[in-house]
């Protein structure tokens, strides 16, 4: 009777939890690899039945001319790159700053820091929008619909926790080394740039991968600020993805598409990865 | 002299190195919070929205709608707030106990373990509007493989039922939303299973404990002030998710998942009233604050976090 619980609790049961996690797990993964190289009609008469009797890798060719999907993708890598860029290079001079000065406002700026990862974003859209159409009655510039608008308002979610992230970083950096620069001659941009920055290359590509993740998968301020001609590929996939006639062999196709590069990263860069995912995710 | 005036740009260095991110913060967080007050007094419509900055200031009436259970408007809103909270506790739940049962099957001594280690891992790689549109194509009435199981396979249905509409859709958006969420909780609940040291099992065995009592003296009391910070800092999250709902159901959802982020997000861009949504944003931001303060206190968390 003990050796049979004892089988139950650390044989049969786990295994079966595990059986069905991995289930979980890979079953849409593996229904969305299918799919994408089912022809349209099987998929329609299959009644959703997992294998085809054919395959179509023409799918992968099409895709492209049915969602102008290249430009989404552009889109996508040009807004990212510039906001994931500008919060790097901005927090790295901030996250500085309150690791290694102790000034006035320097807890108060903490404390901003926290609650503004903690403000939902939904909440900031809405102001903005309206900031924006301001803008464009009052000084002609047009913000809605253009990569300016949509990269400043990124910032609104990769900056706190960049910065965040980057003070840890430099936290564990010893004070000790910029101090003998400093002796040295050295003034405080070159002794950031030849001695410090060196060091937080792990911390920096950290908090790159995050935050162009991050970036890479916004829907919210996305969906509100970009039209046509800026749509991102978030964006743009789920609108198509929602109406009514999608095929959705093609659909599944460019998913897989725009997945396995971030499936690339997250495998050569774990490290990286997860250090910003429990960094960001939890502190945030 | 030098001393003096080195300790001068000493104090400004700080200063300096802070302006950007200040100046940027200002920007798209202080002016939006402070405006987003002055929104919800205002009668900011449709036809006034091009000068919303002269519309007529309404005081407490955009706020007095929205918190009034008789109007269409706030039938609405406390509907999105039960809702929400609803949609935020199963998924709270579910993310627990997955991503605990998880870790704790895989953080044991068998063949392959590092495979499924790292299978449960591999939500977090995929971008959340991609596991939306692919549980959306997943939960397709006709053309899902959901339908397909349930029905023609394990024939648990006789019929195949609507999943994205109705109620049908708070089950289908909580298990894409739990896909991606109990796949961070599993890692956060694994990292720090790996810190248990081994010998506070064997002591709990000498003194005839079993697995429930090892479980609940050593396992458990590891883990907690990590699930404290997944409780309060990540928990507060989901209640403000966007992403899943909007992907996957769409534009117009039904009642069951129309979830507050969605229902403000809908009551600005699509029946173009930002001063009603705004007004619906400030008092959410309002129990927002109040529920993060109930939980740090319940769970005394910036108490046992030493840091």
């Amino acid at each position: 009777m003990k050796k049979l619980s004892k089988f139950f609790w650390e044989k049969l049961l786990p295994t079966f939890i595990i059986v069905i996690l991995s289930v979980y797990v890979i079953l849409p993964l593996l229904n969305m690899i299918v799919a994408s190289v089912k022809p349209l009609n099987e998929i329609q008469i299959s009644k959703g039945g997992l294998w085809p009797s054919r395959f179509d890798f023409g799918t992968y060719v099409r895709m492209w001319s049915t969602v102008p999907l290249s430009k989404y993708i552009l889109n996508s890598t040009i807004i990212v790159t510039i906001s994931t860029a500008i919060s790097i290079v901005v927090s790295v001079f901030a996250g500085y700053a309150l690791d290694r000065f102790r000034f006035r406002g320097r807890k108060f700026f903490g404390h901003f820091l926290v609650s503004a990862q903690t403000m939902p974003n939904f909440l900031i859209l809405l102001p903005l929008y309206l900031i924006y159409v301001f803008i464009r009655a009052t000084f002609r510039i047009p913000m809605v619909g253009t990569y300016q608008g949509i990269i400043i308002t990124y910032l609104a979610f990769t900056l706190p926790f960049s910065i965040w992230m980057m003070k840890g970083f430099f936290e564990t950096i010893p004070r000790e080394l910029e101090e003998a620069a400093f002796i040295d001659g050295c003034g405080y941009l070159t002794s950031i740039r030849k001695i410090i920055l060196p060091l937080t290359v792990p911390g920096v590509t950290a908090v790159s991968i995050y935050a162009f993740l991050l970036g890479w998968q916004e829907v919210l301020f996305a969906s509100a600020l970009t039209d046509q001609s800026t749509r991102t590929i978030s964006v743009g996939l789920r609108n198509y993805a929602s109406t009514t006639s999608t095929y959705w062999n093609e659909m599944m196709a460019a998913s897989v598409t725009v997945t396995i590069p971030i499936v690339a990263i997250f495998i050569f860069l774990q490290r990286y990865f997860i250090s910003g995912l429990t960094a960001g995710g939890v502190k945030g | 002299m030098i001393g003096k005036s080195f300790q001068e740009s000493q104090k400004k260095i700080p200063y300096l190195l802070l302006s950007p991110a200040f100046v940027i913060s200002i920007i798209v967080l202080i002016i939006p919070m402070v405006l987003g007050i002055v929104i919800a007094t205002k009668s900011v419509t449709q036809t006034t929205i091009l000068d919303w900055f002269n519309a007529e200031f309404v005081g407490f009436r955009n706020f007095s709608r929205v918190l009034n259970p008789t109007e269409p408007i706030g039938r609405a809103f406390y509907s999105s707030i039960l809702t929400t909270f609803r949609y935020g506790i199963i998924s709270k739940a579910l993310h627990f106990a997955l991503g605990l049962i998880g870790a704790l099957v895989v953080n044991r001594k068998f063949k392959g373990r590092i495979f499924f280690q790292t299978l449960f891992l591999i939500p977090l790689a995929i971008p959340s509007f991609i596991s939306a549109i692919a549980w959306r194509f997943m939960f397709l009435r006709d053309w899902g493989l959901v339908n397909y199981l349930l029905v023609d396979v394990f024939k648990i249905i006789s019929e195949r039922p609507f999943w994205l509409v109705g109620e049908n859709a708070l089950a289908a958006v909580i298990t894409a939303q739990v896909w991606k969420g109990w796949a961070f909780h599993y890692l956060m609940i694994f990292a720090s299973l790996k810190g248990v040291p081994a010998e506070l099992y064997e002591a709990v065995e000498i003194d005839g404990g079993g697995r429930f009592l090892k479980f609940w003296h050593v396992t458990y009391q590891h883990i907690k002030p990590i699930l404290k910070v997944l409780l309060v800092v990540n928990g507060l999250r989901i209640l403000n998710e966007f992403d899943t709902v909007f992907v996957m159901i769409g534009q117009r959802p039904p009642a069951s998942v129309n979830v507050i982020s969605v229902q403000v997000y809908n009551q600005a861009f699509v029946n173009w009233n930002f001063g009603l949504a705004s007004s619906m944003g400030a008092i959410w931001l309002v129990l927002l604050v109040v529920m993060a303060t109930v939980l740090a206190k319940l769970t005394n968390i910036y108490r046992t976090d030493t840091k």
